[in-house]
């Protein structure tokens, strides 16, 4: 195993592969086939042939790809379906996904392989999407090469399909590869400075704040690292792609200047958090609006959803009690801050500049709050 | 889209929005302006099938396509 954008093995061998597809982009050749070629072997070299998470990705792979093809077929043949039957579908699609969280409650079972989160949410969004006419066609060489896209296989940033596709399938000029090129590797070297100069700073602080004292130090250093950790391996997630020809979106637009706690989510994990927005809250924001007891209260109904949003939210990480604290705080702040919006007069103010650097604080310090939570550093005291 | 579609169209979206001001700016971006979000959208997609009876699936909309009173009203006219 080789540990995806973390050893120096691993860059060595991402130049390696890289070199072949720079050089046919700047010749305007096309990229998809190598690019193809270039995931099988990453994704061997990283899951490893020795530790049995390729037989799981395998297994998890002829599963997924087979429902989505008999839910497609069947779909074009019915232009009506049960919604009863869409729903037991995309369980069905979710349920691998679910058994790896489950399993990781017991530390003795190693069960599923790098990645399965993400690889799931391609999955489930694909069968969301054939369930409502958008895909009509699921060619089998072009959805899986989708999934298992090596540069953002481990932890995203999660892409759409029907958008990868159109990046898939393009011959970029060697001008726009040109543009590219030197866009992902500007990413590149931005992920690298965040996660190997940032990240690994606050990491050495943290060993510092240990015990109750500090905790208020640990807060802090702690919300640093898992930003510039995560924000530098998703910068070169990107950047890797964009090497390879595919606009992968991006995961983090500087999420400590959110003006609130709804603004926070449109800049923090952003491919994670539009994912359960539109496969997730907006399907059941709409479920409950239709019900009797939510029809003349439709904000309501919004608002329930959002509990439960972040909650699923939370557990995706996992169910470790932290884990569902942490959605379950996100969800009762987005609550509040919508209520906030709809009736407190302060709201007004909100172009004012001083209003807004006290929002940003504000913000700041809740979100902190939250990642002190999602450590689990409170609960192990 | 007749007259009294484009009325329901806008009685939806003052409801949805909280304020009668979009009336008089419709080139306004609705979701910089704070004024539709996660939850006004749903409505707006609920209120539309409801009243116009126009159903689309969340994901065939994009954010864009709906961003202000008239390109809403544009998306509804389409789709009539």
């Amino acid at each position: 195993m080789v540990d995806a954008y973390g050893s120096l093995y691993w860059f060595y061998l991402l130049g390696l592969i890289t070199l072949p597809a720079i050089v046919l982009g700047l010749l305007g050749r096309p990229l998809k086939t190598y690019t193809r070629i270039a995931s099988v072997l990453m994704v061997v070299l990283i899951l490893g042939w020795t530790s049995g998470q390729l037989w799981w990705l395998i297994g998890f792979l002829v599963y997924e790809l087979a429902l989505l093809k008999v839910w497609l077929a069947y779909r074009l043949g019915h232009p009506q379906v049960n919604k009863w039957m869409a729903r037991a579908v995309a369980v069905g699609a979710t349920a691998p996904l679910f058994a790896v969280k489950a399993a990781a409650l017991f530390p003795t079972l190693s069960v599923g392989f790098l990645g399965v989160s993400y690889l799931s949410f391609r999955v489930i969004q694909m069968v969301l999407e054939v369930t409502d006419g958008l895909i009509t066609a699921l060619p089998l060489a072009d959805t899986l090469f989708f999934v298992i896209f090596f540069p953002t296989l481990v932890s995203g940033p999660i892409d759409r399909s029907r958008r990868f596709q159109q990046d898939a399938d393009r011959r970029w000029t060697s001008r726009e590869y040109a543009y590219l090129l030197a866009r992902g590797l500007a990413l590149l070297l931005q992920g690298g400075v965040y996660k190997f100069v940032l990240a690994a700073w606050f990491t050495t602080q943290l060993d510092w704040a240990v015990g109750w004292p500090r905790t208020l130090a640990y807060m802090y250093l702690y919300s640093g690292r898992l930003f510039f950790d995560f924000a530098g391996y998703s910068a070169m997630a990107v950047g890797v792609s964009y090497v390879f020809g595919i606009r992968t979106p991006p995961n983090f637009r500087l999420p400590f200047a959110a003006e609130s706690i709804k603004d926070f989510w449109n800049r923090w994990h952003i491919s994670l958090s539009f994912w359960f927005r539109d496969y997730l809250y907006t399907r059941m924001t709409m479920t409950l609006m239709r019900m009797r007891f939510f029809k003349t209260r439709r904000v309501a109904a919004g608002r329930v959803a959002l509990l439960l949003n972040m909650l699923l939210m939370g557990c995706w990480h996992g169910f470790a009690l932290h884990y569902v604290l942490y959605g379950l705080y996100h969800g009762l702040l987005l609550v509040a801050n919508d209520w906030y919006e709809k009736k407190c007069p302060l709201y007004t103010h909100r172009k004012r500049l001083g209003y807004r650097l006290v929002a940003i604080a504000v913000t700041f310090q809740l979100v902190v709050f939250g990642f002190l939570l999602f450590s689990g550093h409170i609960l192990a005291i | 889209m007749d007259e009294a579609q484009e009325l329901a169209v806008m009685r939806l979206l003052v409801e949805v929005c909280g304020t009668d001001a979009i009336d008089a700016e419709r080139d306004v971006d609705l979701f910089d302006a704070g004024l539709l979000d996660s939850i006004g959208f749903t409505q707006l997609l609920v209120g539309l099938e409801d009243e116009l009876g126009i159903s689309v699936p969340p994901t065939a909309v994009e954010r864009d396509d709906v961003a202000t009173v008239n390109r809403i009203l544009a998306f509804v006219a389409e789709r009539l």
